[in-house]
Formats: structure tokens, C-alpha cells, sequence
């Protein structure tokens, strides 16, 4: 029983990282319908940003969670402004390689300066509680509850503000908003600084989980957390966080139930099937043909 | 359009560049994997690789058949790609005249630059590469006569492990937590399971993970659900500190013993407590007070304001075979420095006392283990082959 | 007179010279080493790569979907093959091509596995399936003990040599080069310019993506294949998501939908990356920062959507004297009915959008459909089109049901229609417009194409026969070449019908074919569809704002209202009904529209 309960934790702790970076592909995508494949590496600037704002400069933790986020932020929309802005009219698919290329950068140029993984100090004293052969941590109680917070920040944001709406809007038609009188360019930056700033969250709690990190650590989680973005429905606030957690539970059922080396074979089949049955994801509304 | 004929062409021309050569100088290769997924490797590689050609040339260079050369090296990227090794063998090979190759490290990269090497006569020696495959020819199952390493390779190192195991930690159950996509810690790990349960003992548990994978909590419970009284971890030492921490925070107390891929002095930072009293097998130990390996540790950190890790010290100690070699070989050339290799008997190196027989390139050397005590490596035992 | 000749022949087949030549070249170098091994090297990573990037291109470039797991394929394919050459085939000359052969086919199975989630939606699915595939089959192949996992898997012979490798990146132009510029190609290409209107045209868009993607498995497990017997040596690490980014990476740089483009992405690339050795580290910074200004600058890559001519093959040229094709329908019903609707009924949601709609037409009749907007005159021809699924009622053709049939089917069936927003090809010339038209009649079948039979010459030139001639008819021929998006508003309008007249349509649907036209271009279509009716004996229906028009052309008209029809008769009847004019103008405007005449 404490077994069971113990991974049940486990599950939620990945599932939260994931949904909240599945977040920001979902806002992007929602706004742009573009995957942003740099977003991956966002998260792993997020996770070296809180390794400098802790390990050298020794700042508190929530001042180190703020200078994340605030550092991928303002990456994400330095990106862009400079490569994506200029894609805006040109097809879809050269922005998403753009998005592939932005990232390939950011992880060599990281790489290229610090070819060692680092170790991200302990950011907050770890508590474990004990009940009944069941343990724990308060970490995983941060960092579930922390992004349980954040999702429903963001939740009222998109739904019940001005600039909510205003990107909602955009997601529809992006020529006509302008001549209601809505900066189109200052809602896609915000957008993004929304979208990488989670991301920069998700590596500062990433690196509370798990603290080693090196420059390609974003790869392999991004391409996942697309995938839970996708499961969820892609575009849907919601949907990425339930898809995060679905892409959790999976993976740790799969490892749970069967040898752990076929840990991504059975989770990527097993979504393969879903999306066979649910090809819109979860909570994605099956684009409307306009003939 | 002329401008990208224009362009392509300049390419060419510099993929056609020559380099000049200098007579009283002799051209080492060395293959790293500077980029891809394991950078540090490649870094640790490069730095032990210059150091050690800076030693031999402040010292004059080195004495080949009553002549001094100067040694340069040439330090090519294998991106810790299969294809990209293959082309930075060649490309050192026929470009820039090498007579020997140091690296690749991973084995991925090792066993197609090992074929290039051996078909186009040109000693390689690989610092790091632990694959059986990677010395012997795959039709005729023969050693490769060209090609060499300056480690032990995984399958003896997974039969210490085991020995140690239950021999002084008295271990009768034990898990594995490993990287499967690591051929290197699957070779290991397996090793261990059969000769731990051939000798008596028990695996509880036999757990993977992927490259790349950070969470390792669910593998930890079912471990733990087994009740073992030993953790093995053939596991990279980026990983250890999480898998470690993860185990301790489900409450695993037990003792946790490691492989050669720990030994990077990284670990101790990233670990922190945890590792305490854990111990590891390695190639070499930083903390030794043997004049050879203290000078080597102290020079590296020196320069580069570390302290080395196995690569670094396999890599030096490559480079000291290949030095040692050459001394006797009676001109530079690959041939006679591939025979002096095979010859090399006794090679007191940082990694230990390397030995050569006639027609291997796998060298005789001892498996150290050590223990993480009062945050350092401290040396526990030598075991011999 | 007899060299003159020949040398006509030799400079119009130049191409299979050069090919020869070359290939004769490979051999004697790589016979005697007479190239430096490590530039043959590359030259062999540059072929196997031009192979990868073509066979990306074409189910991102040219069919428009996005894969993001080609290494996944190229592992099957080496895996495949090399398991073939080292353990089950016996020693022999014959075993290498056998074995790539082997790998491209296990490949190409492997896509239809994969093709069976990702075609049933549309968009940016396929990247997750593809994405999915490619962790998947590295997964399994670390699981697998019998070929090595993760250790990796070796003794294969060094097969691979740069003749093998020049003859197999020719074949493979010219195999794709032979595929895109084919039916089927221009079927892929419909797909990608406009998914929806490729249906209406009748390309079976199901069987051409699964055919295109199965095509480019094949060459990705070529590639793989030969990429095992180069290295001797394939480990699952070879096959991650990086290779496949390195091959996205290289049909983008060199350009989208360009046999060119493959070539030149494949070449820059493969040499970049050698040549920017010295760098170290930062090598593998410059190459994406490279990447993303080039994407910038040129968003479709060096030679986007281009074409060098030499990858084009020969246009067939019209023959003098050549016999008149028929126009007419491919199934001609000569009296009685050919559509029949019963109580049709479609529900958007709770919004009924059309309601038990009835309607017989016979052969030969002009039908013109009115009603304001939102009435559901869309509706109803995107049911009878096949676009909707009806909620309720039948609708029959020639009578066979097609209310389950999809949209090419029906096409198949007789039924072309235009759209009411222009949807051209727009990127495709005005000719290939017009053949994917006739996507539906041509005679041949992948292997054809792939192969350049007899049979597939002869369908070709009868396919560009035609076109020009209904080019000609329709004084579009001077356009002939000119991508469909240059030509000015009304041309499009016409090329739309020309367009949906090549598939030999029994009953044409007209959606609002003069809209934005003045008078007298009203008045000139007004008499161009006229002639079309009587010229290829068809039936029409027609959906039209501009009174004059209908009034001027149609035997009997429908006029619709919230759905519902609120008239059906003759012009004159119509024109007089008081519910019709209660429906567009309200009761007051009545008498204005009296008055004022239509407008």
C-alpha cells in the first residue's frame, strides 16, 4: 500500500515538471501555432540560471526562482524578436525549424562554455516525513503544490483578463486584431515571456529535484513535454496539465508494472494508441474544416 | 548563384588545405568528443592530452632513435558520433599525417575509428573505451593488432565488483539500478549479476534507466521493496548524486557501490553528504600520494583548477604509453611504435602498472577500489587480475 | 545529316552520359585509391545524406506534413540490412544490394505501422508519431540482445563504396525525381498546397500520403543500410533524435520541395561540418546560428520550392495533328435523373443549417441556388461534395448513395465543384492545376511512375495533351507555366472551373463563381458557363448573389432561407414570390426591389 502511495508520488512530482513546461509549448502554440522547440532549452537555461543565482551569488530561494524565470523570459522574447517575428508570415514549418536551430544553439553555446554537468546547491532544507514505511519530501510537496499554483494563476489570466482575451484572440486571427486595437506584438512577447518564464520555473524546480544539470538536459524532457502538450490538446491551457500528469502517470505505471527498460517503449506506444482514439488530445477541439 | 559556386568551391579547397610539414616534428592525433552528450569526457580529454604534450616538450620533446622531435598534437571533435569519428580518424590519418591516434573515448566512437586505424596501420590507442569489441576484429574474432586501450575493460571490472561485494561487504542480496543505453554500464551490470548469483549471493532487484532520464524514483521504490543489503550503481557520476539523494530520501540506508564511471571528483561536489562511505571501483586514485600520480594531479590542477577524473588520467596515461613507445622505438614511424607498444611491460603510469602481451591490445592492469570518505576519494584496495 | 542527328540525340540525353561518366569515374578512383580516403569518405557521407534529405523532402517538403523521426527508419533499414549480410544471407556478390534492398522495404513496412495513426488526422500529429516512432525503435533496439543492444551491432563487411554509393544517390534522384513529377507527385503536392481541394478533385489523398510516406521510408532504410556497411558498425545511440534533426536540418538549408534543394542541403551541411573541424566545441554553434539566419533570410531554404531543369524530367510536347480528346463525361446519363436528394437534414450543433432539403435534377439542367447568407446554400453543396456527413437524408447520384462516400470518391462518381474563396494550387503552375484534375483518370500506378514505363509516357503526354487543350479552350494556355497565384482575380475564377472540368465531372457545382466581378465580367461567365453546359453536356448547379446572373441562366432556381427552401420554380416565378422577396429584402423593401430591378 505504502508502495503504491510512494509512486503515486512519484508521479505527481514528474507529472507536475511536465505539465508546466508542456505549458509553454501549449501557450505558444495556442498563439502562434507554432511548436517551439526551443523551449526544451529554455527550461535547461532556466535550471543554469538558478544554478549561477544560487551557487555563486548565493541568493535565497525565491529570489533564485524569480531570476529564472525572469532570465528565461526575457530569452523567450529576445528569441522571438529576433527569429521568430521575422518568420511570422512566412510557412509554418520554417519557423518550427527555426525554433529546432534556436535551439541547437542555445545547447551547444552553453555546452561550449561549460562542458561539465553542474551540481545546483540544495536550494531549501529537505525534509522527509514518515508515515508508515510512506516518505515524503517536502521538496515534492514545493514543487507539486508550486506548480498546482502556477497553472491556476495562469488559468485566470488566459480566461478572465484583458490580456487573456486579448491572446485568445489572437489564436483566431491574427491580421484582424490589430484593427481592434489590440498591439498584436506586445500580447505575442507577452506570450512568450509567460511561456518561457514557466519554463524557467520548471528548470528551478527541476534542479531542486534533481540537482545535476548539463546543457542538454532540456532535449529529451522538451521533446517529452511537447508530447504531453499534444496528449493533452494541444493549444489548451488545461489539457497540457493534464497531459503532463498523464505523461507521468504512464511512465511511471510502465516502469511500475514492467522492466523498467522498456520504460519508453511502453509510454510512447501507449500514447500512440491514445491519440489514435483522441486525435485532437484530451481536451483539444478538432480544428473546424472552413471549406 | 556564382556566389555559392564561389563559396562551395573556397570550401573545397579548404577541405583540400594542406598542412605544411615541419621535419623535426611528429603529428599525434586525438579524437574527443568535445560536443554531443558527453562533453565532459571530451573536455577532461583534451585538457590531460595538451598537458601531457606540454610536458614532453618543455622537456625538450622526445628522443626517438638519438633525435629530438617536438610532438604536436591535432585534437579533432567526434561529436560522440559513430560517423564523426570515423571521419576525424581519417581525416587525421590522411590530412594531417598522424602517426598515432589517442581517443576515441566512448566506445560508439572507438569501434569505427579502431577499424580505420587497423586497416590503415596507424596505432590508436583509446583511453576509455571498456567494449570488448573494440580491440578485436568482428569477422575473425582475432585481436586487432594496431589498436589498444589504456583501461580494463567492463566484463573483469563487473567480476570484481562482485567479488568485493561479497568478499568484504559481505553482501548476500544486492539490487542494480543502470543505464541501459549505456553499453558500458550494461556490460558491467550483467557481469556483476552472474557472477554475484554464481558465487552464491542473491539480485533483488534489476533495475534500468535511459540516458537522459533524472527521475529515478519510481526504480528506487521497487528496489527498495526488495529489502537488498547492497545498491549497485553502474551509473554515469552526473546520475549518481540524484539516484543517490532519491534512495536516502526513500529511506535506503544499505550500503551503495559503484563503477569506474563515478570517478570524476565532481561527484563529490554534486553528491554533497550523500555518497558518504559509498564505495567505487576505478582506474585511478586522485588522492594518492604515489610522486607520479600526485605531480599529475597537481599539474592538472594547476592548469585547469580541477582535479582530474578517470578520463583525464586514462587519457595522460595514453599518452604516456604512446611517449614511452616512441623512446623506444628506432624512428617515428607507426610500425615501429606499434611493436614497442605491444612490447610496453610494467609501464608505471597514474592509473597503475600497465602491461602489454604479444598480440593483445587489452593491457594487464589493476582494478582500485576506492571509498568516498570525509568528502574525497580514499584509496581502499588494489585488486589484481 | 546522320551526325547531326545524333548529336541532337547526344546533347538531349546528355544527363545518362553524365550519370555514366561518373559512375565510371567512382569506380576507377575507388579501384585504384586514387581520392585522398578521407574526402571519399565524405563524398560517402555527402551521398548517403542526399539520400536521407531527399527522402525527408518528400513528406515535408513536398507533400507539406511534418516528420520529425526519419533516423527511426533509417534504423530499421540498417538494422535490417546488416542483420541480413552478416547472419542469414550466405557470402556472395549479390548480397549486398539484396540487403539494402531488404532494409529499404523493412523500412517502408515499418511506415505503414506508423501511417496508420498519423494520416487519420491532419497538422502537426504526424511530427508526434514520427517523434514517438523514433524513441520507440531506439528503445526496442536496446532491448534487443541478439543485435547487440546497446553495445551496438558489427561485422559487417565494409560494402559500402563510393561507386555503390553514387549509383544508389542516382537512383534515388531519380526515383524521386520520377515520383514527384508524376500523378501521384502532383497528388502530393495538391496535399500540401491545399488538402481539401486535392479531394474535391479526386486525389485519394489517404492512399497518396501513405504511398509518399512509404516511398520515403524506403530511401531513409536505403540510406541506413548503407550507412551500416560504411561504418561496419550501428549502435541504437546512431539512430536518436539528433540524426533525425541533423537530417531536418539539412532538407530545410538546402530547400523545401526541390530535388535541388536536397542536394544542395546534403552537400553544404556534410562539408560544413568537416570543414568547420577547426572550430572545436563551437563548431556545432556556428552550424545552427547559420541555420536559423539562413531561415530568416530565405524561410524556404537555398532553392526552395525550385527546381534546376535537370531534375525536371522532359515536358511532353503537344503532337501535331493529335486527335481531339473528349471533355465529356466519363459517365453519361443520356435522359432522366442524375442527382436525387431526399429530406436532407444537417445540424451544426443545435443550429439546424439545412432542413429537409429535396431536390431531383436531370441531366442537361442549369440549377441555380439562392437564398441570404447563412441560409445554408454552402451547406448543401458541401454535403452533396462530400465535406459534411449529412445529419439526415439521402443524396444520390446516377443513383448510387454517396452520403458515405468521401470527398474524392464523389468526385469519382461525376461531381466537380469550385469553392467560394478561390482554392487553387496556388504555388503549382496553372497546367498542374489542371492535371491534378484528371488525378483521377490517369493510367498508371506508383511502380509506373517509379519506373517510367511505356505505359506511363503514354499517359503523360495524353494528360498534357489534354490540359492544354482545355487551356486553350479557355485562353488560359499563355499561363500555362505560370504558378496559379500570379494570375489576376478572374483568371483564377476561370482556371477553377477548367480545373474542376478536367475531372470529367457529369454535375458541376458552381459556389458563387462571380463574386467581386462587375457587369461585364458577370455577363461574359454568365455565357462561358453556358457554353460549358452545352459544349461538355453537363449538368450545373450554381450558387449565386448576382440576380442577373441567375435569372439570365438558370432553367429552374432553389431559393433557401434559415435552411429551409422557401421556393422552387423558373425565374419569372420566383422573381414574383412573395416570400422570396420578403426573405432578402424584409416586407417594407419590397417594393423597392420591384421597382429597382435586380442588381
Amino acid at each position: 500500500m505504502a508502495y503504491i502511495a510512494q509512486q503515486f508520488l512519484n508521479m505527481l512530482q514528474l507529472g507536475s515538471i511536465y505539465a508546466i513546461i508542456a505549458l509553454g509549448y501549449t501557450m505558444v502554440y495556442g498563439v502562434l501555432s507554432l511548436i517551439n522547440f526551443a523551449h526544451g532549452d529554455l527550461f535547461m537555461v532556466g535550471a543554469f540560471l538558478c544554478f549561477l543565482a544560487s551557487s555563486k551569488l548565493h541568493l535565497p530561494f525565491y529570489i533564485v526562482i524569480l531570476a529564472a524565470a525572469a532570465g528565461a523570459a526575457v530569452l523567450g522574447v529576445t528569441v522571438e524578436r529576433l527569429a521568430y517575428r521575422p518568420l511570422r508570415e512566412a510557412p509554418k514549418v520554417s519557423a518550427i525549424i527555426t525554433a529546432l536551430g534556436v535551439g541547437v544553439f542555445i545547447e551547444n553555446f552553453t555546452l561550449a562554455l561549460s562542458p561539465y554537468p553542474r551540481h545546483v546547491p540544495e536550494l531549501l532544507h529537505n525534509i522527509s516525513y514518515n508515515f508508515n514505511g510512506l516518505t515524503i519530501s517536502s521538496i515534492q510537496m514545493i514543487i507539486v503544490a508550486l506548480s498546482v499554483l502556477l497553472m491556476a494563476g495562469l488559468d485566470f489570466i488566459v480566461r478572465k483578463t484583458r490580456y487573456g482575451s486579448a491572446m485568445r484572440a489572437l489564436s483566431w486571427d491574427m491580421r484582424t486584431l490589430p484593427l481592434m486595437g489590440v498591439p498584436v506584438n506586445a500580447i505575442v512577447a507577452l506570450t512568450f515571456a509567460i511561456g518561457a518564464g514557466f519554463g524557467g520555473v520548471a528548470g528551478t524546480m527541476y534542479a531542486m529535484a534533481f540537482p545535476v544539470i548539463d546543457p542538454y538536459m532540456g532535449i529529451m524532457i522538451g521533446w517529452k513535454a511537447f508530447i504531453a502538450a499534444v496528449v493533452g490538446g494541444i493549444g489548451s491551457i488545461r489539457g497540457a496539465m493534464l497531459g503532463g500528469c498523464i505523461l507521468g502517470a504512464v511512465e511511471t505505471i510502465a516502469a511500475v508494472a514492467l522492466p523498467s527498460t522498456y520504460r519508453d517503449f511502453i509510454a510512447f506506444t501507449l500514447l500512440l494508441i491514445l491519440l489514435i482514439f483522441r486525435p485532437n488530445g484530451i481536451l483539444g477541439v478538432p480544428k473546424t474544416l472552413k471549406v | 548563384m556564382a556566389r555559392l559556386y564561389r563559396a562551395a568551391l573556397t570550401l573545397l579547397l579548404l577541405l583540400c588545405g594542406c598542412a605544411k610539414e615541419q621535419d623535426n616534428a611528429i603529428h599525434i592525433g586525438v579524437i574527443a568528443e568535445l560536443t554531443g552528450d558527453i562533453p565532459a569526457v571530451g573536455a577532461s580529454c583534451k585538457n590531460a592530452a595538451e598537458m601531457a604534450v606540454k610536458t614532453v616538450n618543455d622537456m625538450g620533446g622526445i628522443d626517438i632513435g638519438g633525435k629530438k622531435y617536438v610532438v604536436k598534437t591535432q585534437i579533432e571533435d567526434s561529436a560522440g558520433r559513430a560517423d564523426q569519428a570515423a571521419s576525424a580518424a581519417l581525416k587525421l590519418i590522411t590530412r594531417d599525417k598522424v602517426i598515432a591516434i589517442i581517443g576515441p573515448n566512448a566506445s560508439s566512437g572507438a569501434i569505427p575509428a579502431s577499424e580505420i586505424a587497423e586497416t590503415s596501420k596507424i596505432p590508436m590507442i583509446s583511453p576509455w573505451s571498456t567494449n570488448p569489441k573494440t580491440t578485436i576484429d568482428p569477422k575473425t574474432g582475432k585481436q586487432k593488432s594496431y589498436v589498444f586501450r589504456a583501461c580494463y575493460m567492463d566484463s573483469f571490472q563487473g567480476r570484481v565488483l562482485a567479488a568485493f561485494a561479497l568478499g568484504q561487504l559481505k553482501a548476500k542480496r544486492a539490487a542494480v539500478l543502470y543505464d541501459v543505453a549505456s553499453e558500458v554500464l550494461k556490460g558491467q551490470a550483467e557481469v556483476f549479476k552472474q557472477t554475484f548469483e554464481e558465487k552464491g549471493g542473491t539480485i533483488t532487484g534489476f533495475e534500468t534507466y535511459t540516458t537522459g532520464n533524472k527521475d529515478f524514483s519510481v526504480q528506487m521504490t521497487k528496489l527498495k521493496n526488495g529489502s537488498p543489503d547492497l545498491i549497485l550503481l553502474p551509473t554515469y557520476y552526473s546520475d549518481v548524486p540524484l539516484q543517490v539523494e532519491q534512495a536516502r530520501r526513500l529511506g535506503i540506508t544499505v550500503p551503495i557501490l559503484g563503477s569506474d564511471a563515478w570517478a570524476s571528483h565532481d561527484l563529490l561536489g554534486l553528491c554533497g553528504n550523500n555518497c558518504e562511505g559509498a564505495f567505487f571501483s576505478s582506474h585511478f586514485c586522485s588522492s594518492s600520494t604515489a610522486p607520479g600520480v600526485k605531480k599529475f594531479v597537481d599539474d592538472y590542477n594547476a592548469l585547469y583548477g580541477s582535479v582530474p577524473d578517470d578520463v583525464a588520467a586514462l587519457t595522460y596515461d595514453s599518452f604516456g604509453i604512446l611517449f614511452e613507445a616512441m623512446k623506444r622505438a628506432a624512428k617515428p614511424a607507426s610500425e615501429d611504435i606499434k611493436t614497442a607498444i605491444q612490447k610496453i611491460n610494467g609501464f608505471q603510469g597514474v592509473t597503475g602498472n600497465i602491461t602489454f602481451h604479444e598480440g593483445s591490445g587489452d593491457p594487464e592492469k589493476s582494478v582500485v577500489i576506492l571509498q568516498i570518505k570525509d568528502g574525497d576519494f580514499r584509496w581502499f584496495s588494489d585488486i589484481k587480475p | 545529316m546522320k551526325s547531326n542527328n545524333f548529336w541532337v540525340r547526344f546533347t538531349s540525353n546528355r544527363l545518362p552520359v553524365f550519370v555514366g561518366a561518373g559512375f565510371v569515374a567512382t569506380l576507377i578512383v575507388s579501384r585504384f585509391s586514387l581520392m585522398d580516403q578521407y574526402v571519399e569518405l565524405v563524398a560517402m557521407y555527402v551521398g548517403i545524406n542526399i539520400i536521407l534529405a531527399l527522402s525527408l523532402n518528400i513528406v515535408n517538403g513536398y507533400m507539406g506534413e511534418f516528420s520529425v523521426g526519419h533516423a527511426g527508419f533509417m534504423a530499421v533499414g540498417a538494422y535490417g540490412a546488416s542483420v541480413l549480410s552478416v547472419k542469414i544471407l550466405p557470402a556472395g556478390v549479390w548480397v549486398f544490394p539484396v540487403a539494402i534492398v531488404a532494409g529499404g522495404l523493412l523500412a517502408a513496412a515499418a511506415a505503414v505501422v506508423v501511417a496508420i495513426p498519423s494520416f487519420k488526422t491532419r497538422g502537426d500529429y504526424l511530427a508526434i508519431v514520427t517523434l514517438s516512432f523514433n524513441m520507440i525503435v531506439k528503445s526496442v533496439l536496446e532491448n534487443i540482445d541478439a543485435v547487440g543492444g546497446p553495445r551496438g551491432f558489427l561485422g559487417m563487411e565494409k560494402l559500402t563504396t563510393l561507386p555503390w554509393v553514387f549509383a544508389w544517390t542516382v537512383a534515388s534522384v531519380w526515383a524521386v525525381r520520377n515520383f514527384v513529377y508524376s500523378n501521384i507527385g502532383r497528388g502530393v503536392l495538391s496535399i500540401r498546397e491545399d488538402e481539401m481541394a486535392g479531394e474535391a478533385m479526386g486525389v485519394d489523398t489517404q492512399k497518396v500520403k501513405l504511398q509518399a510516406f512509404v516511398i520515403s521510408s524506403f530511401f531513409a532504410g536505403v540510406a541506413g543500410g548503407l550507412y551500416a556497411h560504411l561504418l561496419q558498425f550501428i549502435s541504437p545511440r546512431s539512430f536518436d533524435i539528433l540524426k533525425s534533426t541533423e537530417i531536418l536540418i539539412m532538407v530545410y538549408l538546402g530547400g523545401v520541395g526541390s530535388i535541388a534543394g536536397s542536394i544542395a542541403g546534403a552537400v553544404i551541411y556534410t562539408v560544413l561540418i568537416e570543414a568547420l573541424r577547426v572550430l572545436g566545441q563551437w563548431r556545432m554553434v556556428i552550424m545552427p546560428l547559420m541555420l536559423v539566419i539562413l531561415m530568416i533570410f530565405r524561410p524556404k531554404g537555398i532553392f526552395g520550392y525550385t527546381e534546376f531543369s535537370w531534375f525536371k524530367p522532359a515536358t511532353a510536347k503537344k503532337r501535331e495533328g493529335a486527335a481531339i480528346m473528349s471533355h465529356q463525361p466519363l459517365r453519361q446519363v443520356e435522359t432522366g435523373g442524375l442527382l436525387a436528394i431526399d429530406g436532407l437534414t444537417h445540424y451544426f450543433g443545435g443550429l439546424c443549417a439545412l432542413s429537409d432539403f429535396n431536390l431531383r435534377l436531370s441531366a442537361g439542367q442549369i440549377l441555380g441556388v439562392i437564398g441570404p447568407n447563412g441560409s445554408g446554400k454552402t451547406t448543401l453543396f458541401n454535403l452533396i461534395s462530400g465535406y459534411y456527413k449529412p445529419t439526415q437524408g439521402s443524396i444520390s447520384v446516377h443513383g448510387a448513395e454517396l452520403t458515405r462516400l468521401r470527398p474524392n470518391e464523389i468526385n469519382a462518381l461525376g461531381i466537380a465543384r469550385t469553392f467560394q474563396n478561390i482554392r487553387l494550387f496556388n504555388n503549382l503552375t496553372v497546367e498542374d492545376n489542371v492535371k491534378i484534375g484528371m488525378f483521377g483518370s490517369a493510367g498508371y500506378n506508383a511502380s509506373g511512375a517509379l519506373l517510367r514505363t511505356r505505359r506511363f509516357k503514354q499517359c503523360e503526354r495524353d494528360m498534357s495533351e489534354h490540359a492544354q487543350e482545355l487551356l486553350e479552350l479557355f485562353a488560359l494556355d499563355r499561363y500555362r507555366a505560370e504558378p496559379a497565384k500570379n494570375l489576376p482575380y478572374g483568371l483564377k475564377r476561370r482556371l477553377e472551373i477548367v480545373r474542376a472540368l478536367a475531372t470529367r465531372p457529369a454535375l458541376l457545382l458552381l459556389d458563387e463563381p462571380a463574386a467581386g466581378m462587375n457587369p461585364a465580367e458577370t455577363g461574359a461567365l454568365m455565357e462561358l458557363v453556358q457554353r460549358i453546359r452545352d459544349d461538355f453536356k453537363l449538368t450545373i448547379m450554381v450558387i449565386e448573389h448576382h440576380m442577373s446572373f441567375i435569372m439570365g441562366l438558370c432553367e429552374t432556381i432553389r431559393v433557401l432561407d434559415f435552411g429551409v427552401t422557401i421556393a422552387a420554380g423558373t425565374a419569372d416565378e420566383i422573381k414574383n414570390d412573395k416570400k422570396v422577396i420578403e426573405a432578402y429584402l424584409g416586407s417594407s423593401g419590397a417594393r423597392n426591389y420591384k421597382t429597382g430591378g435586380n442588381s
